[in-house]
Formats: structure tokens, sequence, C-alpha cells
């Protein structure tokens, strides 16, 4: 008996004490992560973070369809997505719209990687600059969007707090503040290696957070962002040319305006400052930023959704290249044409694209209802063209900032400080590129008008309205002036939460 | 048997302590009613004098006193007392027990009698099990205890339900119970892989407990309330079903074959239009021809079943052994499921009864076929779509032969159905053995242990002739998905039953348990099939692809999620004092390594009482049983993802990815229940019921919260401090015994469960908006969430606009609740919760001769339901559109074109249902020696109808219903999205018994 008490005694203690520690498996601890990969890979996957912003749920959508450009009507039974593009066009946005969470969250996820790539001991003085201006980058474009920025430190634990809570008046100095601190760091490069942030890129991005610097300066202490006209300081104005003047060296107007965003335009187009790499093998949904807007029956099949404004088709002179054009390789191929599209569709045989719902030709009308439209309503816009070799995975690199785009801040810089002269001059040198006509003078307005003409589509709108005081106003499917609170968004609601820092935006 | 020599023992001493007083001797044989009855025990009324009774039934007791009150007492048998009056022989024959009072339920870690359970428990047998083609245990339970709600997700074969014990308690995955099959908790979670998104939506993964073949279950036990449950610790929450597979038993070998040919059929159809209705209502879109595609994707199903048994045992063991085939078609063409079981189960005495050994060996393979059906598909549409709204002029065929094509979002149903395959095998073991050692009298030592593996390969392919997106599936897809699971159970516990004093007896348990569960998973894809257009062929060589992406993806995904291991020590004790006051207090300590360090262990206690008043002289007359019981117990929920309190990079593509953000803090949830109830018989028993009162409060619920940005990652696990979520509720349970005679029998039995879920504090932990779920489908719906839980509301509560009926122009109109002159999402309200307020069950049996007849039904009452299907599919613009559309949309003033299917109550409806889910009739024919068939000892024939009839308001195909439109990971509820529709089916059936 005293045997078998013992050996059970040893059965019953060897089957008692397993340990209970956690193995990760096909995980790693960030530790162990950070050991392994170098700070090579910590830059690459920061840089891999701005696919996020040729998606047609992020930060685009909020730039875009609030503005004067671009609208989201639902047709039928078809587009009413709960209301979400409507409360953009409307203004009427709440924080539980889930384009401005994920807008949150795609510039937010995009800073941290920025902020973890500067925590690796082995970075070179080239690899912190480039990190430094992708931390700026979407620190200007969370400052622009929401006002106030959460920052950290690199390295820091996100188990605590942020360290850092900077109001909207800080934080775009701070923004110009760390890329001005690493602009001679970064790499020198060319118009086909736009994809790293090298000096052109970081002197765009300098200049564009000067040019709008009055802006966010003009925010209460509560938060409450101020209407216009807003008061440019002369140095900002200085800083905007010098920076522009920088940015521009080594890069020329590309002749054919679509280039800038055809398929192989990171490898053609000379005008490219800082662009989102996207390849046949690995690349985003870019694809989605033109079949958002095409008809089902267009080649590709597109989702027939959203729609320009006559306020932007009306500034267009007929013979201007950037309204519409036949491409070739893509028009007798595919029959869809580049910019804008109104009126009857064709095929790549002149045969007539036929609407889906009822009979007759597909032909895009001027006109629209937010509420109810039919299937043909709206004119379409196909700005980055369809990469028929790979439809879903495209070779278009996604454009930040060009050329034409610094050329027309310099020129707005010029005319701030009342150099309307020298400003009509790069005006309509970008004018005569583009097939339009020469401006015999200049106004702020027309500048206003020549960016929608140029940069349509490419994310810029909403803060260009912004900062020339036209965004509140009536437009094409907004009857109404809007408050002035809409002029930064809201902190979604989950945000908050995690961040009792926060303070929700004045009118939300 | 085992306890034999060491009465044989007491008896000799008792002996020698009372021959000095008497010396009368009594003896006699003991029986049952087939016969005599070894292992009896005889006792002098008032003494301790006793004995048992030998292998022939017989005894011999010493020193009786003349008038002396023997009594007779064998487990399982009434209990006999008898006056010897002066009589040197006695012969006894013991009768049974009546059925209520020997029935055993299962408490985990041992068994109690019903009569004496603490908790709410209810035993669910074979024989109450719902009849008719099963592929999945929680079928069987359907309505056949109050506070167990299963719902069938859908029709489809081997298709998911959801069953929740006593409403809910968790707003995120894992809120289903436990289940513990034959002593082994199986982990919760699919065994089998969900689809990859190849351009028709992604698929839900099988039922996990298919595996178990349905005739090889003895019982399912269900442990209610946290008095019963918290044995099982920090997965006991959300209530424990204990599944105890049949056992052989003394006797000869018995034989049973069961077999059965079922037919089924759609039981409700849409009602769309014809072709010459769709014709008549938009001539625009017609194309000539006659189809009816939603029939065409339909047929008519059979099943084929056979399963086999063969089971007895010896003095010193018994076995049985098992064999199952079930062949079942589902309604949708290439959908359904081949199943085959087999199964083992064995217990053998050694070295004088002080071994026990116990082996149980479940094995199945399972083959499910399905096809192009998901629950998220949107405006592309999956084959139910496709069909559902194919026009009904267009023609299936090209003159040519060939399939009509239409667009990316019309395809052809039949060209679907012909180019599209997808089937999974799965292969799952489970096994289980244990060793008792019996130390010393009513001390037990066990040692069990328990492994479950499981393994499935999904294999979807499209051919590259389906063109269902140019730049991909043009080229054909196939995709291999591949899912190992596994868990293994060490277990060891010490038993040991007393009796104190006459009075005081004690039933105690400790044990420890450790069990390690893994998972593990890979996906395959392959494209650019080049010539090949055969979809069946690219799954059997992948290497003809030429590419192995698609947009966005990776050809080969992998995952080894990290350990979940769990380390327990448990002890429960019951206590019974005099027969009529029992107590149980149990404790379970468990330390998982899914918890984060500074809670590694925790502790979940329980007590309960039971008073059986019937013992009581003041039991008032009209029953025939009382008895009260009352308990109190904390249990956890432990349900998240292994790996969730670290954080974690995963490199994919070389690219370190982060997928959790760590939380250190992160714990169980934990439900504290309260529970009280009363067990009554009246007129003899045949009238019997319980009623439970319970209330349970879940805090520190479990969730993914935001972490406060920048961060590499946007949540991260943790338990939200303010939040908590209650369910209280009424459970009644009755069953009359109308008439009772040995020709003729007849019960009726019903039960009903009141349920009240709310959750609270929300707010305070920052969801002034609540924790939303419920995505809608379908085109123009992006974005559009249904339901959510809100602070103060009931759970799954529906927040939508207020739809007030169409204006003069045909346009919906809502409330506009906020009198800003625009409808926004400020507008929408709580508009209705997807629980029940009750459930039903009623049941009935009827025995005649050899007819028997039983019939069940269930419903529930109360709770809304969302048609997603009609909101994406039926409205007015979508005829026009040239979709087909069932003959009432024609008849609503809707505008035949412009108006935005948008989501408001317009969609909601009401769930409420009764189902009379199954009815059977059968004839047994008697075997045995003087008939014809002297070799058989019975053989029954039966019929069975399954659902064949549903009462409900509800528009939608069938109300019990449950598409998973999760979000970000939050189950929805009650949502109904081109659900594959239920059958109605009739069987025909055989058992032989030889």
């Amino acid at each position: 008996m005293k045997k078998n008490i013992l050996i059970l005694a040893g059965v019953v203690l060897a089957l008692s004490s397993f340990s209970l520690s956690e193995e990760l498996n096909d995980s790693i601890t960030k530790e162990a992560s950070n050991q392994i990969l170098g700070a090579d890979q910590a830059i690459e996957s920061a840089y891999l973070q701005l696919r996020s912003f040729q998606s047609n749920d992020n930060q685009l959508m909020l730039q875009e369809h609030p503005s004067d450009e671009m609208a989201g009507p639902t047709r039928g039974a078809d587009w009413d997505d709960n209301g979400t593009w409507r409360a953009l066009h409307l203004h009427t946005w709440t924080p539980d719209n889930a384009r401005i969470l994920s807008s949150w969250e795609q510039l937010y996820k995009g800073l941290a990687f920025a902020l973890d790539a500067q925590s690796f001991s082995g970075i070179t003085a080239s690899q912190k600059a480039q990190a430094v201006f992708l931390q700026s980058l979407y620190t200007f474009y969370i400052t622009d969007i929401f006002g106030q920025v959460s920052m950290r430190e690199p390295g820091e634990s996100v188990s605590n707090l942020p360290s850092k809570n900077l109001s909207r008046t800080e934080a775009i100095d701070y923004a110009i503040q760390i890329l001005e601190g690493e602009l001679s760091n970064l790499p020198s490069g060319t118009a086909a290696t736009s994809d790293i942030a090298n000096k052109n890129a970081g002197n765009a991005l300098l200049a564009k957070m000067y040019l709008n610097r009055a802006v966010y300066k003009a925010t209460d202490a509560d938060g409450k962002p101020q209407v216009g006209p807003y008061t440019f300081p002369s140095a900002d104005m200085d800083k905007v040319i010098t920076y522009c003047d920088a940015a521009m060296s080594g890069r020329t107007l590309q002749t054919n305006y679509f280039e800038n965003f055809g398929p192989t335009n990171g490898e053609v187009s000379s005008e490219l400052i800082f662009t989102a790499k996207n390849t046949n093998t690995q690349g985003g949904d870019i694809h989605r930023l033109s079949v958002m807007s095409m008809h089902y029956s267009q080649t590709p099949s597109g989702w027939n959704g959203f729609v320009t404004l006559t306020d932007l088709y009306n500034k267009f002179e007929s013979q201007d290249t950037r309204l519409t054009a036949s491409v070739p390789g893509f028009t007798d191929q595919h029959g869809v044409k580049a910019g804008i599209l109104v009126g009857p569709q064709y095929d790549q045989n002149g045969n007539a694209i036929l609407k889906r719902d009822s009979p007759g030709q597909l032909s895009f009308s001027q006109d629209f209802s937010l509420t109810n439209s039919t299937e043909e309503k709206g004119m379409r816009v196909v700005k980055y063209l369809p990469d028929y070799t790979n439809l879903t995975r495209a070779n278009n690199d996604f454009v930040f900032l060009r050329l034409g785009d610094v050329m027309l801040m310099k020129a707005e810089a010029l005319a701030r400080k009342g150099n309307t002269a020298d400003a009509l001059v790069i005006v309509n040198t970008l004018r005569v590129k583009r097939g339009a006509t020469s401006l015999t003078s200049l106004t702020l307005s027309n500048i206003l008008d020549e960016r929608a003409r140029e940069l349509y589509w490419e994310g810029h709108r909403r803060q260009d309205q912004i900062r020339f005081g036209t965004f509140n106003a009536a437009v094409q499917g907004r009857s109404t002036v809007s408050d002035a609170h809409v002029l930064i968004f809201p902190i979604p609601l989950a945000k908050l939460a995690a961040n009792p820092n926060l303070v929700q935006n004045p009118g939300y | 048997m085992k306890n034999s020599l060491l009465k044989g023992l007491m008896v000799f001493l008792t002996m020698l302590c009372t021959s000095l007083t008497y010396s009368q001797d009594v003896s006699g044989t003991v029986s049952d009613p087939s016969g005599p009855l070894p292992g009896a025990t005889i006792l002098v009324k008032g003494t301790t004098n006793g004995t048992q009774t030998d292998l022939e039934g017989k005894f011999t007791i010493r020193n009786v006193g003349p008038n002396a009150v023997l009594i007779f007492s064998y487990i399982g048998l009434k209990t006999q007392e008898i006056n010897v009056a002066g009589k040197k022989t006695v012969n006894v024959i013991l009768k049974e027990d009546s059925a209520e009072l020997k029935e055993v339920v299962v408490i985990g870690y041992g068994s109690v009698k019903k009569k004496d359970a603490t908790g709410a428990v209810e035993s669910v047998k074979a024989e109450s099990f719902n009849k008719g083609v099963t592929t999945s245990p929680e079928q069987l339970l359907q309505g056949k205890s109050a506070g167990v709600q299963v719902t069938q997700a859908s029709g489809e074969p081997g298709g998911s339900n959801t069953v929740k014990i006593r409403g809910t308690s968790s707003i995120r995955a894992g809120s289903e119970p436990l289940y513990v099959v034959d002593g082994v908790p199986i982990g919760g979670g699919s065994v089998s892989a969900g689809t990859t998104d190849v351009g028709v939506g992604s698929q839900t993964a099988r039922n996990p407990l298919n595996f178990i073949n349905p005739s090889d279950i003895a019982s399912m036990d269900i442990l209610k309330d946290a008095s019963a449950t918290a044995i099982y610790g920090s997965r006991g929450a959300n209530g424990v079903i204990i599944i105890t597979t049949k056992k052989g038993s003394k006797g000869q070998g018995q034989l049973v074959v069961n077999t059965s040919y079922t037919v089924a059929k759609i039981a409700k159809d849409y009602d769309l239009l014809t072709a010459a209705e769709f014709k008549a209502a938009n001539p625009g879109a017609d194309f000539g021809s006659n189809v009816n595609a939603f029939g065409a994707i339909l047929r008519t199903a059979l099943t084929k079943q056979v399963d086999a048994a063969y089971s007895g045992g010896g003095e010193n063991g018994t076995y049985r052994y098992s064999m199952g085939y079930i062949d079942q078609e589902g309604i949708i063409k290439n959908t359904g499921l081949t199943k085959y079981n087999l199964g083992a189960s064995i217990t053998q005495n050694m070295f004088d009864n002080k071994l026990k050994f116990e082996g149980n060996v479940k094995t199945s393979l399972i083959h499910d076929k399905a096809t192009s059906l998901s629950d998220n598909v949107g405006a592309e549409g999956d084959l139910f779509v496709s069909a559902i709204k194919w026009n009904p002029t267009r023609p299936f065929f090209n003159s040519d032969g060939s399939y009509v094509k239409i667009s990316n979002n019309q395809r052809n149903p039949m060209d679907l159905l012909d180019r599209y395959t997808d089937f999974t095998n799965t292969a799952r073991i489970l096994g289980n053995m244990s060793l008792t050692y019996s130390i010393a009298k009513g001390l037990d030592y066990k040692i069990g242990l328990g492994v479950d593996y499981s393994n499935s390969n999904r294999n979807v392919a499209m051919s590259k002739l389906l063109g269902i997106d140019p730049a991909t599936s043009n080229e054909g897809i196939a995709v291999k998905s591949y899912v190992e699971r596994s868990n293994y159970l060490v277990e060891q516990t010490l038993n040991y039953t007393a009796d104190i004093t006459n009075e005081l007896k004690l039933n105690a348990i400790g044990g420890y348990s450790f069990q390690k569960f893994s998972n593990q998973g890979n996906t395959f894809i392959g494209t650019g099939f080049g010539q090949y257009t055969d979809q069946k062929y690219y799954l059997k060589n992948m290497t003809a692809a030429t590419d192995y992406a698609i947009s966005g993806g990776f050809a080969q995904t992998a995952y080894f999620d990290p350990s979940n291991k769990l380390q327990s020590y448990f002890g429960r004790a019951i206590l019974t004092y005099s027969d009529k006051y029992i107590f149980s207090a149990v404790l379970r300590r468990d330390g998982s390594s899914k918890f984060g360090s500074s809670n590694k262990y925790g502790t979940f206690p329980a007590l309960s009482v039971a008073w059986k008043i019937i013992e009581e002289s003041f039991a008032p007359k009209i029953f025939s049983d009382l008895k009260f019981r009352a308990g109190w117990g904390i249990t956890g929920n432990q349900e998240f993802p292994a790996g969730a309190a670290s954080t974690l990079v995963k490199p994919v593509e070389g690219v370190p990815t982060i997928s959790n953000i760590g939380n250190p803090d992160l714990k169980w949830e934990q439900t504290a229940q309260y529970s009280a109830g009363l067990d009554f018989g009246l007129l003899e028993n045949r009238l019997t019921g319980s009623i439970d009162y319970y209330k349970k409060v879940t805090s520190d619920p479990l969730l993914q919260i935001p972490v406060a940005d920048p961060s590499l990652y946007a949540t991260k696990w943790a338990n939200l401090p303010n939040t908590e979520i209650t369910s209280q509720g009424l459970e009644i349970g009755l069953n009359y015994k109308l008439v009772d005679k040995d020709k003729f029998s007849w019960d009726l039995g019903g039960n009903i469960a009141f349920n009240k879920g709310k959750i609270k504090g929300l707010i305070a932990d920052g969801y002034p908006t609540g924790i939303v779920t419920g995505t809608i489908s379908g085109q123009g719906l992006s974005g559009t969430i249904a339901q959510g839980h809100f602070d103060g509301q009931s759970t799954y509560t529906f927040n939508l606009l207020q739809f007030t009926g169409f204006d003069s122009n045909g346009m919906s109109t809502y409330k506009d609740l906020n009198d800003d002159g625009q409808i926004t999402d400020a507008d929408r309200t709580f508009s209705g919760s997807a629980n029940p307020k009750f459930n039903v069950g009623l049941n009935t049996s009827l025995r005649y001769k050899n007819w028997d007849f039983v019939a069940s039904g269930y419903g529930a009452y109360g709770q809304k339901i969302y048609n997603n299907t009609e909101n994406a599919l039926f409205v007015r613009g979508l005829l026009t559109a040239g979709n087909n559309v069932p003959a009432y949309v024609l008849n609503s003033d809707e505008a035949t074109t412009g108006n935005s299917n948008g989501a408001s109550t317009r969609f909601l409806k009401s769930g409420d249902f009764f189902r009379l889910s199954n009815v059977q009739l059968g004839y047994t024919f008697q075997g045995g020696e003087k008939t014809f068939a002297p070799w058989i000892k019975s053989v029954r024939v039966y019929v069975t109808g399954q659902n064949l009839f549903v009462i409900t308001p509800y528009n939608g195909l069938d109300p019990e219903v449950n598409s998973n439109k999760q979000y970000n990971g939050i189950p929805s509820l009650g949502i109904d999205y081109a659900t594959y529709p239920k059958s109605r089916s009739f069987a025909f059936g055989l058992n032989v018994n030889l």
C-alpha cells in the first residue's frame, strides 16, 4: 500500500506542474522584431503606409466631397451608403461618420510608423530625415483636418497617453520646425525617384505648410476655427517662395497632362515631386480612384458613383487639355477618356455605351440630385487612367506633390504679397502648357480657379477653398452656407474615449 | 461490487457486536422484476445491523428481533420496509424507482441525482431528442429546455447554430456555452476554414460540433446557473453543455441498426414575378424567355442515413462500438454533407475492482459540399442573390448553348453553379482515457487524459470561364485552406464519499487539470490557369497556375496562433443533512497563458443550497415532490484570442506587421449569477416541473478598444471597467403525464423562458453612441450599421431611421426626430432588440400498444428581425433596373425609380414565430421466441416530418435566422441576408434491434 501511494504521489506531482508561459508561435515580440529587422525595413514600412492615401475611403474623400468639385449622389437602390457621402457634401457630418474615423486611423497609423522608424538605433541621417519628413507630412494633414494633434516621441510606449498634445496653432509650427531641422539631411532626387522623400519633396511640403499656416493660426484657444479672410504674414509668403523655388529645381512640366497620372507616371513624368509607389506586383487600390466614378458599362466596369460639379466644369475653356482628353492606348483601345466625362459615352469602336436601368445611350448629365439620381446623372472623372495590364493592381503612382501645384503655390504667395505681375507670368506659363489662353490680369480668385483646373480630384480642394474663404459657400448640390465649425472635422468618438486629453472640436 | 469486501467486513463486525443480544436469523431472496438481485442492501431499521445479497440474490441476516423492520434497498429501485413479524423467511421484489427520482444529472466531474441537485441543471436524454435529420448535437436540444435558446442560423447542411443559455452575457465573439464531450472540454471556435473572398463574398466556416454522431449521444446535460458552472471556472459564464456518449451495459451483446431515407424541399419560397408578370411590369427589360432562376438552383434533396452500434458487457467491463453514415443533400444544388463516424467505448474493472479503466474514441470524417453562398456579398451577388434577381425573361443560354453573361453585378446563376466548386474535408478524433484507483472505501483517485485533434481542408475554385473579375478570375482561381486544431488534457481528481454521521453525508472532489490548445493553418492561392478551364482540375493540380496572388493579397497566408494553456485547481463539497438539506460549495482557480502578466490566476467560487421540503412533515400534502434551490456563483469567460495580452509582430512577406497592442492587465470577463428555483411534483408526480429565477451580472466585459494614437496598431484587448451586462429571467418547465398505463401513455411537456438583457456603463467607458454591429450588405448599402449595444438598452438593439411611408412622389419619408429639417444619422433611434422577450418549447409523446408518436415545437416572441435581403433586393427601383422582385413589390407606393433603399425601420420586422419542428409516428414489432423472427428483439418503423409549419408575421423566408453580419469582431443578431432557405422534410426510417 505504501509503495502504491508513493507511485501515485509521483504520478500526481509529475502531472500537476505545467508551465503557463505564453508561446507566441507565428508572432514575435516588438523588441525581438526590432533586433531582427533594421532601420531599412522600418523606413520601408513607413513608406508603405503612404498607400493609404489612395483609398476611396480615407482622407482624400474628406478633402474632396465637401468641396466644389466632388459629390456622391444616391442613385435609387445604389449609393445610399448610410448617407455618408451626402453628409460630407452637405457639411452635416457627425463624429461617428465612417469616413472621418477611417481618415483619422489612416493618418495616425502613418504617423506611428514614421515615429517608430526614428526609434531604430541603426538609422542613418538620411533615413532619419526621411522619417521626419513623413512625420511632418502626417502632422500637417492631421492639423489641417482635425486641428489638434496627439504626438509621441519616437519609441514612446503606447501603454501611456501620448506625451504631447498640440493645439492647431502649435501643431503647424511643430510640423514645420521638425522638417526644417532635417531638410539638409534629405537625399537629392529626380522626378523618377519621387517616391523617396528627397530635398524637393521637403521644400514643397514646407512651402505648402507655410502657405496654409495663417489658416491654422487663426484658431481660437478653444479650438474653434475662424472663417477668413486670413492674414498671410509676409514672412510666411517669403518662405513659400523660397521653398517653392528649391522644390521646382530639376522639374519641368509634362507636355501631356494626363501622363502625370497614367500607369507609367512614375517613370515618364518630369514634374513629380513626391509620390507613393505602386507596381503591378505590389500595389494598392489606386484603380478605385477612377472606377469609383465610372459607369458599370464602361471598361473597366465602374461603380457608377462619384460625380463632379458644374462649379468645376464651368471653369474650363473648351480647349484646356486638362478638361478631357483622348489618350492613345486607352481611349482607342477601351473607349475611356481621361478627365471630365460628360454627355454621350462611346466604346473604343465608337459604338454607344448603353444604360443599364432603362433603354438608350449612356449620357452623363451635368445635373444630379444628392438624394435621388438615376444612373446617368452627374459628370464623371477619370484622372488616374486604368492600368489595363493589371486593373486591380495598377502601376500608377499616387501623386502628393508635383510641379503644377508648386508653381501655383509660388504664384499665390507672390500675389498675396501684392506681386501679381510675377504671379501672372507663372500662371500663364502653366496655362499655356496646358492649352489654355493666357490671362491678362490676375486676382486671388483666378489662382483658386486655376488650382481647381490643375489639381481637381487630387486631394487639395477643401484646403484650398478654406484658404481662399469659399469653403462654406453654396455649391451644386448644397444650397446653404454652412457654419464655420465645419472648417475642421470632429474627432471620432472612439478616439476621444481612448485619449482623455483630446477635446472635441467646437460645434460637434 | 468493489465495496462488497468492505461491506462484508462491516457486517462481520456488526454481527460480533450484536450477537450477544439477539438470536433469530432471517433469510430470503431479493429480486427485481427481471430476476434475483445481487448486491441489494438489507438493514434492520434503527440499527447498524445489515447485509447484502449474494450472487443469487440470497441473504441471511442474524439477530433480528421478532418485531423488527427490515429495509431493502438497491440503487435505482424503490426502497421497501417489511415487518419481520416473527417470520424466518422474507422474499421481496423491489420495484423500479419512479423515473423522476432516479434521474441522474451530470454536473461536471461527477453526477448527482436530479432530486439532490442544488443548481439549475437539466438533463436531456436521447429519447427526448428532436427527431429527424440532424447533423449537429445542439439541434437535438432545440425547444427542449427552458432558457436554452438554439437558433439554426440557416437551412444549410452543416451550417452553424447560435446557442444562448440564459441570454447574452458577452458582446464580443465567444459567447457560446462551453461544450464538454465525455469529460473533455472542447475549444471554442471553428475547426474548419472560412473562405478567402475570391469575388463573391467570404463564407463562414462549418459547425464545429458536427463531428459528433447524434445517435451516439446518451444525454446532454445543461448547466445553467453559476452554482453549477463554477466548476468550469473561467469558461463557465455562458453555461456548460455536457455531452455524454452512449456506453455498453452488462448483458448479452446487442446490435442496433438504424436507417432512414429523407426527402426535403424548400419550406417557403419567394413569390417572385413570373416572366409574364415581369414583362407586364417592366416591358423595356423583356428578353423574351421564360425562366425561374431561383427555382433552377433548388432541388428536392435526399438524405440517406445508416448507423449501427454493437454493445454489451460482462462481469468486469462493458463495450460499445458504433459506426454512422449520413449523406445529406442540401436543397440548393451542389450543397450537402457526407459524414462518416466511428466510435468505441470500453470500461474494464481490474484487480478486484480496485482499478477501473474507461476509454472512448470518436472519429469522424466530414465532406462538406458548398457553392457560392455568402453572408456578406455586396453588389456582385452570390448564387442566391444572382438567382433571386435574375430577370425571368432572360434566357440562361445563348443560341449556341453557351451561358448568357451579363455583368459582374448580374451573374448567370447556372454559370455560377457550374463553374464554382467548394468542398471541405474535415477529420476529427476525440479520445479520452481514464484510470480510477480505489484507495480506500469512499476514496477514489482518477487520472484522465484527453486528446482532440482536427484537420480540415477547404477547396474553392472558379473556372476562368466564369469571368467574375477580368483582372483575376478570368484566368481562373483556386484556393486551398488548411486548418489544424488540437487540444490535450491532463486531469487528476480525488473523490471522497463518506457518511460522517447517520444524518450527515459528504461527497467531495478535488482536482487538477491542464489543457493546451493549438490552432494553425494556411491558405494557398493559385491564379492564371491559362488554357485549363475545369476548376475541379485546378484543385487537383495547383501547380497548373501561373500566378500565385490575387489583388492586394498574398499567394500564401499562414498562421499559428499563440498558445492557449489553462492550468486549474478545483474542488467541490456537497454536504447532505438528514436527506433534507443539501449544501454545495465549489471553488476553481484557473491560470491561463492568455491572461495578462498581472492577472495570471482567477478564482471562481460558488455556493448553493437545496431544501427538500417534501421530506418535512409539514410539506403540503398536495405535493408529491417539492424542493427549493438557491445559489450564487462567479464564473468567467476567457474566449478571447490567445496572444491578446501581448504586443505581437508578425512578419508578412518580410514586412513586420503589428497585429495587437499588449495589455498586461487583461483578464477574464466575470459573471456573477444569483438564482433560485423550485422543483415540484403533484398528483403522485404525474405533474412535475420547475420554476427558476436568475439574475446574471457580467462585469469587466472584454473588448478590443482603441489605443491612444499615434499607435502602430489601432486597438488592444481590454476589460471595460464600468460596463455591466445584466440578464435576468424566469423559466418554467412542466411535464404532465396525462395517461400512464401499461398499454397507453401520453405525456405533455412545455417550457417557457422569459429573459431581459440590458447593458449599462458604456457611456462611462467612452461609448456614448454605443458599440455597433450588424453590417448591412448590398448595393448602395456600404457602411450601413443597423444594430448595436447602447447604454441602458437591451443588448442587440436596432438603431434606425423611423420609416413613415412613401410621399406622393413615392419617395421614402422618415421621422425628423431632431426637427432640423434634414434626415441625418441624428434621426436614428432605438427600434427594438433582436433578443426574444420569451422562448417557448412544446413536446408531446404518446404510446398506444406498439404505436408511438412524438411531436415537438418551439417558438420565440418579441424579437425584431432586420430583413437585409428585402433591403438589398426587394425595392421598386431594382425592378426598373431589370431585377426580379417578389410580387408584393409591385403593389407598393414606392417610386419606380430614384428612391433610396437606405436602411430604416422599413425593413425591420417582427420575428415572432412558432414552429412545429418535428413529428414522428412509429410502430414496433416485438421479436423474440414464438414470433416470426426469433433472432430479432424488435423492429421499429417510423415516419418523421420535420419543419411542418411556421406561424409568423415575418415576410422573409424564415424568422429563425442569424446571418453573420459582425462588425469589428462584434457579432450581430437577428439579421437575415441571403440566408440558405430552410427545408420541410419527410423521412422513413427503420430501427432494428438484434
